[in-house]
């Protein structure tokens, strides 16, 4: 009877034991895919990889969908005369965003950082906003902020200890890179949309949150000055909107403006800039610019850079 | 009437409605053990039953007809 | 508690260890008091709904048992019944019919504000209350004995896995297993988690995987073009099947590793050649209950009608289906165009059969494909009515796009592939169950390496697969 119990308990034991071995050896080969593809043109998805291994441009964009859709880096590079790359990656927030900075720093300081953070940075509380954890988790090898954002909670500790889990809903897009990568056309992140569905000139209200969370204010001036204090001359921009605010500027942004004044850095709002809200052609929807709209975005971030620069 | 006998024209009833050449009951047997005899058929076969016997079911009666054995319960039961 | 959420999955092997240290004695009071937790962690404040028509449920049965008058019988069942029924007429349908009589009221030119808040639906009520009435009416038939023991009565209305989503289960099933709980058993508790595991693989890698395709297209209907409309609505009862036919194995594997057995709801309905055939391997606990408490008394009542009365029972019972799917007036069409169709199978069921026979098509494996097939559309367009929020302008604008705007369809290739990987087992298993069920065997196969390479794929394709988010589709940062 002893004898059941304890070949029972042993077939368990084992079949863990396999199970965590399998998900490992399978993390281990998604780990080197997923470096492998620092070789190829940047999508999303080798984004990250890239910013941690191997981009050594001078200036670096990073953001979400907005900075990777709404800023030339060719344009860039063109104009400024300086090597310029596009991190920025649809869906990121703000502990992805500090990541990939961090994980550039680290190797070394860019010239210039321009950051899109709109629409409303201070409005978020990113101290329980670890939605993009689950996607950040897969370089928990590569990235200490990674870990210390998991470790805060049990259960994602233990969660993030699959690291085939890690890689959730992305294989398929690996094999993708993989097998069309060496065909694709390299440009420098950027990942212009050229439809307009923007078929009604007419513009939707919104009213923004009116919020200023001081942890986040915190975490913002802590990254931001440890930019500058490297030498790197950073720029916070928000991207045009086809939408009309209510409140704009509120408060909260008007917060984070001063901030950036403070410390050294420049803020360049285009959110509500008449150029785009007077034009929907430019827009690809509400939120997003087209190909030629971010044409037109490019050139004024840029003369904004230029005359600071100056 | 006796049972066998019974048994042998609610075969045939049943046959007739769910169209199979040959069903062979048991007083065991319920709608699941004939192919065919479904909530549909069912309706059928009960009234074919009531026609066939002279007889008429009442609605609290209708769980009863589940199984084979307790149809000729009732059969015999309102035939006398 | 979702089952599908993590906590769930330390939580759930802690509740049986637990359940099996409890004396068998107390072992149905442990599983009332972890139900009845596991309600009161999601719904505080309706669970007193719960218990009401708990004891209602309880007093009515011992009534109608101990009356030897058949009208007093009656009278009881017929209270029970309506005191069982009006908690969930009233929640469920209170603004519903209300709306609908001020818009009637509008037609006479009476002008009266609508009403706007919907009240919030008590979990699983639509599951209880079905589950009571049968008790009820199960208990008038004497086809089963009235239950003394109050707690058994409690946790057959509340017992955690069914509550939330069903199967509708029965007390005839019930009150037995609930007298004679035991010790969870190694075989036990290995079937129930396969069951879960593939439970879990149906619903996070297939349901909803589809789910996040076919959510955006419905939530979008006039921005989409006809043709990517169709596509949504042909993968919709896909992705319905596995979301509850996955929950309903889970449901069953977590009673089956307390050594509780549970009516499955779903016979791989996708293979059924006919619309009858398809209501019978489809749903199969809410179907059962209908069938046996509204459709056979009443073609009973209507006998004398011949196919007129299976015809008007089969609508009614339909039209029941559809409202308790819910309160708006899609669900009413969608069940009323259920009855039609069955209406119209029963009707033409003898040309049917002549025409099947003359030509030997029952064995034909093309003629069963092309009925497979005609079914699978057929219910895919009556889905088209079956979705929560969806209005009848909704409906009208789907149709019209479909056959007037086909246009270019929009895929998201990545997702599809995904969904289409995990249809691959899900296909071989329907397929291997329903035509040779002792073959290709995986999950109980005799050689161990076979069985836990098989479980392990599985285990690792929801982990690389499965749909443990929901923030998995694009979103625009805000």
């Amino acid at each position: 009877m002893k004898s059941i119990y304890l070949k029972r308990l042993f077939k368990i034991f084992l079949f863990c034991l396999i199970a965590i071995l399998l998900d490992q050896a399978m993390g281990l080969m998604f780990h080197t895919i997923r470096d492998k593809t620092v070789h190829y043109p940047c999508i999303d998805l080798n984004k990250t990889i890239y910013a941690v291994n191997k981009v050594h441009d001078e200036i670096i964009i990073v953001g979400s969908s907005e900075a990777s859709i709404g800023l030339d880096p060719n344009l860039i590079q063109m104009k400024l005369k300086k090597t310029c790359f596009n991190l920025g990656h649809t869906s990121i927030a703000f502990w992805w965003e500090v990541m990939t900075i961090k994980a550039i720093f680290d190797r070394y300081t860019p010239k210039i950082l321009i950051w899109d953070v709109g629409p409303n940075p201070l409005s978020i509380d990113v101290t329980h906003n670890y939605r993009d954890i689950e996607f950040m988790a897969r370089y928990k090898d590569l990235c200490p902020i990674v870990d210390s954002l998991i470790s805060n909670s049990i259960p994602e500790r233990i969660k993030y200890t699959s690291l085939s889990y890690t890689y959730n809903s992305t294989f398929i897009e690996y094999l993708r890179l993989l097998i069309k990568g060496k065909t694709m056309k390299n440009t420098k992140g950027f990942i212009p949309e050229t439809k307009s569905m923007i078929t009604k000139a007419n513009l939707s209200t919104f009213t923004l949150n009116d919020t200023i969370n001081l942890t986040t204010k915190k975490m913002y001036a802590k990254i931001l000055s440890q930019c500058i204090k490297k030498g790197c001359k950073v720029y916070c921009v928000f991207a045009p909107k086809y939408l009309h605010y209510t409140n704009y500027p509120n408060t909260s942004i008007k917060s984070f403006e001063q901030l950036c004044d403070s410390l050294g850095c420049t803020s360049i709002n285009l959110a509500q800039d008449t150029t785009f809200l007077n034009n929907p052609s430019y827009f690809y929807e509400n939120y997003h610019l087209n190909k030629k709209g971010a044409e037109i975005y490019t050139h004024m971030v840029l003369d904004s850079i230029e005359h600071n620069f100056n | 009437m006796e049972r066998k006998a019974i048994i042998k024209q609610l075969q045939s009833i049943i046959a007739e409605v769910v169209k199979l050449e040959n069903v062979e009951l048991t007083e065991e047997n319920t709608a699941n053990d004939v192919k065919g005899w479904d909530s549909l058929s069912h309706i059928a076969i009960i009234a074919q039953i009531e026609e066939t016997f002279s007889i008429k079911f009442k609605l609290r009666e209708l769980a009863k007809l589940k199984k084979v054995g307790s149809i000729i319960d009732l059969i015999i039961k309102k035939q006398n | 508690m979702s089952f599908t959420s993590f906590q769930f999955l330390w939580a759930f092997p802690l509740f049986v260890l637990l359940y099996n240290f409890v004396t068998p004695r107390f072992k149905a009071l442990f599983l009332l008091a972890t139900s009845y937790l596991f309600y009161l962690n999601m719904q505080p404040v309706l669970f007193i709904m719960l218990l009401i028509v708990t004891a209602l449920t309880y007093f009515s049965a011992h009534y109608i048992a101990n009356q030897d008058d058949d009208d007093k019988r009656s009278l009881g069942l017929r209270i029970g019944i309506i005191g069982t029924l009006s908690p969930l007429l009233f929640f469920k349908y209170f603004t519903f019919l209300a709306n609908t009589l001020v818009t009637s009221l509008h037609l006479f030119g009476l002008e009266i504000h609508p009403i706007t808040t919907n009240f919030v639906l008590p979990i699983g009520i639509s599951f209880y209350t079905f589950m009571a009435i049968g008790y009820l009416v199960d208990v008038f038939n004497e086809e089963v004995d009235v239950e003394p023991n109050y707690i058994s009565v409690s946790l057959f209305l509340s017992f955690f896995p069914y509550i939330l989503s069903g199967p509708i289960e029965r007390a005839g099933n019930m009150f037995g297993q609930f007298k004679n709980l035991k010790r969870s058993t190694w075989h036990g508790v290995v079937a129930g988690l396969k069951l879960m595991l593939w439970g879990y693989f149906m619903k996070l890698c297939i349901a909803d995987r589809l789910a996040l395709y076919n959510d955006l297209i419905f939530n979008s209907i006039s921005s989409r073009s006809g043709s990517t409309l169709a596509i949504a609505s042909l993968l919709y009862p896909i992705q319905v099947y596995a979301d509850l036919g996955g929950y309903t194995l889970i449901v069953m594997g977590i009673s089956q590793c307390l050594g509780i057995k549970i009516i499955p709801n779903f016979n791989r309905p996708f293979l059924a050649t006919s619309i009858s055939e398809f209501w019978r391997r489809w749903h199969i606990s809410l179907i059962k209950w209908l069938t046996d408490y509204i459709f056979t008394p009443l073609s009973f009542t209507l006998r004398k009608w011949k196919i007129g009365g299976i015809i008007g029972a089969l609508m009614l019972t339909f039209f029941i289906s559809g409202i308790w799917h819910g309160a708006s007036f899609c669900f009413i069409f969608w069940g009323l165009m259920q009855g039609a169709l069955l209406s119209f199978e029963a009707y033409t069921n003898p040309k049917r059969n002549r025409f099947e026979e003359k030509y030997h098509l029952r064995h034909k494996g093309i003629y069963n494909f092309i009925c497979i097939l005609f079914v699978y559309f057929v219910f895919a367009f009556t889905e088209i009515w079956d979705k929560e929020g969806v209005t009848w302008n909704d409906t009208m604008l789907i149709l019209h796009k479909i056959f007037h705007e086909w246009g270019t369809p929009y895929l998201i290739l990545s997702k599809f592939l995904y969904a289409s990987i995990s249809f691959v087992p899900l296909l071989f298993s329907e397929l291997r169950n329903e035509y040779k069920p002792e073959c290709f065997l995986f999950f109980d196969h005799k050689n161990i390496i076979i069985r836990w390479t098989s479980y392990l794929i599985i285990l690792f394709m929801i982990l690389t697969i499965g749909v443990l988010n929901s923030s998995q589709f694009i979103y625009f940062q805000f």
